[in-house]
């Protein structure tokens, strides 16, 4: 395609021309130009061509893409962001209660299945408001804690002691002394045979790699004497061939 | 006061920075359908492009109280998931490599670039081979295509989006269309004569 300079700097408007977008002057600049230069007539004719079929890729239908939530979408939150969806999740329930129980906030119920309708079109609410139901709330929890530390301060005290747990504390000092000295003593029994056994170990390899450095000495030796015999038979051979017949 | 559906994008911004946290709810609702197609289609995969709306929501509303509003929402909440998208692709490609240690090293499949026999049916046969050569543009000239065609934001709202200059942007989406042209031609979807001077306004 020949297009000179003055084209390719109206690239910018024929786009402009192109989406109907832009400045107005930018579009009457592209729409001159193309009424009287070919080639950008056929290349603007070619993009159009483009963006019709740009315009037959469309998204793909549910349930790939469901449709908008009316709440903030948690329910397709991953785990790992449960937190800051849990934060979002309480606010969304707290501004429910409000709607829905705003004559008694006290005695409504925080659950995450909470009924979605009448509440979406609740009024605002201040983080003031939230802040006194999350008290509220608090102050519901904190009571039930206490409830059942009770309830289980009653069962400790039911029970039977065990036999096999003893309070250090209810010991006297004497059999506090003899079993801190037993357990010293077996300590040190403990130590003293792992140390014992540390030193065979050393010892073993030791003689271990004496025994290694000696074969290796010895294979030296060896290699070096065979290789002097061998110098020496080849010396001989050689002083033999290399002399004169009536030498020999 | 007005229903919150009749609020405009700025009035929700600013009733949820004086404390109405539910205002967030219509922001989402209005827009994670937009933001999702946008992310599905610089991804190409459904899955991802689940994940990255939702991470995009939540940066947004942890970000939102200082969000300054000198910029639009939707540009903001864009600019975000194209981010994550950008982070998302790179990751994808740090994970292509392959381990020379590896005896029968494995080609990565792409993800559904043969088209199944259904996709090439009649009605999703030209969607396929536009996604297809879709993601063979760079990165760029993809993210100013899909705004501007699918998403239909205008040259200064994508100039905004990616903190790029207006030129810059229709540089970027002449050269997206050209190549684009380029690729369905190759794959025989449109040629110069598919529409004539008559339907030029």
């Amino acid at each position: 395609m020949t297009q000179n300079l003055s084209c390719e700097a109206l690239r910018d408007d024929l786009v402009a021309l192109l989406y109907d977008d832009g400045d107005r002057d930018e579009r009457t600049r592209a729409r001159d130009h193309i009424a009287q230069c070919v080639p950008c007539r056929a290349e603007y004719s070619e993009l159009k061509s483009v963006r019709k079929a740009l315009g037959g890729w469309t998204l793909p239908l549910t349930p790939s893409l469901p449709k908008p939530q009316t709440r903030v979408a948690v329910s397709w939150f991953p785990a790992g962001l449960a937190a800051a969806a849990g934060i979002v999740l309480g606010i969304g329930v707290a501004v429910m209660t409000l709607g829905t129980f705003s004559k008694a906030p006290e005695t409504a119920p925080v659950a995450a299945s909470a009924p979605t309708s009448p509440a979406a079109t609740a009024q605002f609410v201040s983080y003031n408001e939230i802040q006194e139901l999350l008290k509220q709330q608090e102050a519901r929890h904190q009571a039930e804690i206490t409830e059942l530390r009770q309830t289980l301060a009653q069962v400790t005290e039911t029970a039977p002691p065990s036999a096999s747990i003893r309070s250090v504390s209810a010991m006297s000092p004497s059999a506090f002394e003899s079993l801190l000295k037993a357990s010293e003593a077996r300590q040190a029994r403990m130590f003293e045979a792992r140390l014992a056994g540390l030193r065979n170990d050393s010892e073993l390899q030791r003689q271990y790699d004496m025994a290694q450095i000696a074969a290796g000495l010895a294979y030296i030796d060896s290699r070096t004497g065979a290789d002097a015999a061998r110098t020496s038979e080849l010396m001989k051979n050689l002083v033999r061939v290399t002399a004169k017949p009536q030498d020999r | 006061m007005l229903n919150r559906s009749q609020m405009s994008d700025e009035q929700l911004v600013e009733a949820f920075q004086a404390g109405h946290v539910a205002a967030y709810d219509e922001l989402v609702s209005r827009w994670q359908g937009k933001i999702r197609g946008a992310v599905w289609r610089v991804l190409g995969s459904t899955e991802d492009a689940a994940d990255i709306t939702q991470e995009a929501f939540l940066r947004a509303f942890r970000g939102l109280k200082a969000f300054k509003r000198e910029a639009k929402f939707s540009s903001w909440i864009y600019q975000i998931a194209l981010n994550l998208c950008r982070d998302s692709l790179r990751r994808k490609k740090g994970k292509s490599y392959v381990s020379l240690d590896e005896p029968e090293p494995q080609i990565p499949a792409l993800p559904s670039l043969s088209p199944s026999p259904l996709e090439l049916s009649e009605g999703n046969q030209l969607a396929e081979r536009v996604r297809q050569a879709i993601q063979k543009l760079s990165e760029d000239q993809r993210e100013v295509i899909i705004l501007k065609e699918y998403e239909g934001l205008t040259f200064a709202e994508i100039a905004e989006t990616l903190g790029l200059p207006t030129s810059t942007v229709k540089t970027r989406l002449y050269r997206g269309l050209v190549e684009m042209k380029q690729h369905l031609a190759r794959d025989g979807v449109t040629s110069a004569s598919s529409i004539h001077d008559s339907n030029e306004s």
